[in-house]
């Protein structure tokens, strides 16, 4: 919590309450409420919001679904969350997603739902459910063009299954506050679904889903094409290979397009763009990388502005189970790195400094720090247990004590282009002055591996000579106890019967008194203290001197150039 | 993110009111923690510092963050003329000032550049830096190995300690004994010496 007053500190938003609802809690000092307005947008019960994490590279997706203020005047809101697929890829076997999906989690565990400071909460998301559920009301193609996401399957929390059936309550919520609110006309989709119109100016294009052979996404929709993927669509004339196909006609010849690119800070980049070749039916397997590059390029020479997918909370995926999420989101540059991690080797962006000739690369911000500091789904310690046991764990060794974490991440980022979760190892008794430890989670073993094996063969120096050393990362023994030396008990019986009027005056510290024997321990302990900082100063004295040895047969050889 | 020096120097201003203590038992909560030294002073935040790879048995650290920085340093000083206890004894707690790198949620420094260089196996460089690179293993080995002498060192003193407690505890247990079996009065008869009531 500490974090969290410190921001509170720092930005302080606009807010207000809305419709009240029922006071509760143990002492009737509870208000819950309908409705209230952060930052200037209105929040509903029921919305779904995007929650910032500073761990995560994209916001994580919940539904309000209790929204209170605690007596002491903390704002409180319960969320249920939506996993996206990359969250939950361990168990989705090979199965097809839409390119906006996100599954609801449901059954009981961890992940299900979090009670949240209100303050986290980033923005709206606007999520639709696609289920074919007779208790959902279907989406319209207006619904599904505004739509940031959809979801019509169900992510067990517990059981860690996928299914397409909703149950009547999900954390003690009616489930039809998931569903859409309401009710129209059911669109008729069967094998085949329109799934939706879009009208650029005077450009239209409808686009046809077909349900493939697999059966695995039935009669779904995959709506919100984005932009990106029309073009993509139309440039490629492909194969039919994949499962789901999309069927793209368009009508009309040079055309001119306008749309807005919301953008997260609430204003607009009207984007134009002129395209003159244009085939009138195309079919589609997957989105590719390099298409998706080559659409980053053309907007902004169409533009002159920059726009990033991911700053504008609307970043498009299309996650194929066997594509890598992690390479998949756009770094600073705009350049996506989209390998395949099935081939174990990994390549570098085009423009970043792997081309070995020990040019001085500089590491600056990534854009995308701004997030909150204090909103964390899980602690480090679980996320760094379980990327331990998946082999995604590095401990970089030889960094300046006093990088940052963050400045650990960016390091990565831009010596490998991999996105990656760092934190440098606290300072502390015996931590040597001379190095910085960080341990790093990266996105897959494969990317960890690569690493490892990189900063082997060749050397990474940062900054002031320091080259990296990398291994992978090992945790402290779990079935080693914890064993405190040094605090004895005095058998119980005697020591009430000393001290039975004492007793209550015992508090948990105190000073020893001098003259007693706890003191002339003590003094024991003082002595062994004062020994080993000897013995650790020694240490590292040597280790310096031997370190700046070797440093300086380096500066000696640069002299002698 | 930049960081202004103005937040930085805040910053700056919070280690130096934060305390390290050290050499504390696993017992020790931040409720704990917090109520031995608000005795002295007022506590602001205690943050424990994890220990995600040295060996279990290594006491627990933490900062304590005081209102002022008299308040830290007066504690810093009585603590390091007279053994603290927390959380039991004879093993006192220490407690030090708080450096930088201790803190998790550190800002970066302001204005500092990190610039990286890749050196392939023929650049002239390569070869001290691989140097440095098997340096800096042997140097977190040397760690390793002296950390668990540290230890080991540690659990001899409390061993020896415990027996030294047992022995002055049976030592007590003679006399009491002897005192309430009426033991000590009939030699005290015998002898012709007046037993006062102690």
């Amino acid at each position: 919590m500490p974090d969290f007053l410190e921001v509170k500190e720092e930005e302080i938003l606009e807010f207000s309450w809305g419709r009240k609802r029922s006071v509760g809690g143990p002492n009737n000092d509870v208000q819950f409420y309908d409705s209230f307005t952060y930052d200037g947008i209105e929040y509903s019960l029921y919305d779904c919001v995007y929650m910032w994490a500073d761990d995560q590279p994209e916001p994580y997706i919940g539904k309000l679904v209790k929204i209170w203020e605690t007596a002491s005047h903390k704002k409180k809101v319960k969320v249920v969350w939506f996993l996206r697929p990359i969250e939950i890829r361990h168990w989705l076997g090979d199965i097809k997603l839409l390119k906006t999906e996100i599954f609801l989690a449901i059954g009981e565990g961890k992940g299900l739902f979090n009670l949240n400071p209100l303050e986290a909460i980033s923005g709206k998301c606007n999520v639709v459910c696609v289920s074919k559920d007779v208790r959902n009301a279907q989406a319209t193609e207006e619904d599904l063009r505004d739509a940031d996401y959809v979801f019509f399957r169900t992510f067990d929390v517990g059981s860690c299954k996928v299914s397409t059936d909703f149950a009547d309550e999900v954390a003690g919520v009616e489930v039809k506050h998931y569903f859409n609110l309401r009710k129209v006309r059911k669109s008729s989709l069967n094998t085949e679904l329109k799934a939706k119109t879009e009208t650029f100016g005077s450009f239209t294009a409808h686009e046809v889903i077909k349900d493939g052979q697999t059966g695995k996404i039935p009669n779904s929709l995959a709506p919100d094409i984005s932009l990106d993927e029309q073009i993509n669509c139309r440039v490629q004339n492909g194969s039919t290979t994949g499962a789901s196909q999309f069927e793209l006609k368009v009508p009309a010849a040079n055309l001119i397009k306008g749309t807005n690119f919301p953008m997260k800070d609430g204003t607009s980049i009207r984007v134009k763009m002129k395209f003159s070749d244009i085939s009138t039916s195309t079919k589609v397997p997957d989105i590719q990388a390099q298409k998706k590059r080559k659409l980053q390029c053309s907007l902004d020479e169409a533009t002159g502005a920059k726009i990033q997918s991911q700053s504008s909370g609307y970043e498009e995926k299309f996650v194929n189970v066997k594509d890598t999420f992690s390479n998949n989101r756009s770094l600073s540059k705009g350049v996506n790195v989209n390998d395949k991690i099935g081939n174990s080797s990994y390549q570098l962006g085009p423009d970043k400094g792997m081309k070995s000739e020990s040019q001085i690369m500089e590491v600056t911000s990534r854009l995308n720090t701004d997030s909150s500091k204090w909103f964390k789904l899980q602690s480090w310690e679980d996320r760094m247990n379980a990327a331990y046991e998946k082999g995604t764990l590095v401990l970089l060794e030889n960094l300046d004590p006093s990088y940052t974490s963050a400045e650990v991440e960016e390091i990565v980022s831009h010596a490998f282009s991999q996105q990656v979760n760092a934190k440098m190892i606290q300072h502390s008794t015996f931590s040597g002055p001379n190095y910085g430890k960080a341990f790093v989670i990266f996105k897959s073993k494969d990317a960890a591996d690569s690493v490892i094996y990189e900063l082997k063969r060749r050397c990474l120096m940062i900054g002031d000579q320091r080259p990296v050393v990398a291994r992978r990362g090992k945790l402290k023994d779990p079935h080693d106890t914890q064993k405190f030396f040094g605090h004895l008990s005095i058998p119980k019986v005697w020591f009430q019967k000393q001290h039975e009027d004492k007793r209550n005056a015992v508090s948990t510290s105190h000073y020893s008194q001098r003259n007693t024997v706890e003191c002339d321990m003590a003094m024991e302990w003082y002595g062994l203290y004062e020994r080993s900082k000897l013995w650790w100063e020694a240490l590292h004295k040597a280790q310096t001197k031997e370190m700046e040895f070797l440093r300086n047969q380096n500066k000696v050889h640069h002299l002698r150039e | 993110m930049a960081v202004s020096a103005e937040e930085y120097a805040k910053f700056e201003e919070r280690v130096k009111r934060t305390i390290y203590m050290d050499n504390l038992s696993f017992e020790v909560t931040e409720n704990v923690l917090k109520h031995a030294l608000d005795q002295f002073g007022n506590v602001v935040n205690v943050q424990f510092i994890p220990n995600y790879i040295n060996a279990q048995s290594l006491p627990r650290a933490a900062l304590v963050e005081m209102e002022t920085r008299a308040q830290a340093t007066a504690i810093i000083a009585e603590m390091n003329n007279s053994p603290f206890m927390i959380g039991g004894m004879p093993r006192p707690a220490r407690a030090s000032y708080a450096a930088v790198e201790m803190f998790d949620d550190r800002p970066r420094k302001p204005g500092r550049r990190i610039t990286y260089q890749w050196l392939d196996p023929k650049d002239p460089d390569f070869e001290v830096a691989t140097k440095i690179k098997h340096l800096t293993r042997k140097h977190a080995a040397e760690a390793d190995f002296l950390l668990n002498r540290q230890l080991e060192e540690e659990e001899k003193l409390a061993n020896h300690q415990a027996e030294t407690l047992k022995a002055n505890y049976k030592k007590y247990q003679l006399i009491d004994g002897v005192l309430t079996d009426g033991t000590a009065n009939k030699l005290a008869k015998n002898y012709n010496m007046h037993l006062s009531d102690a």
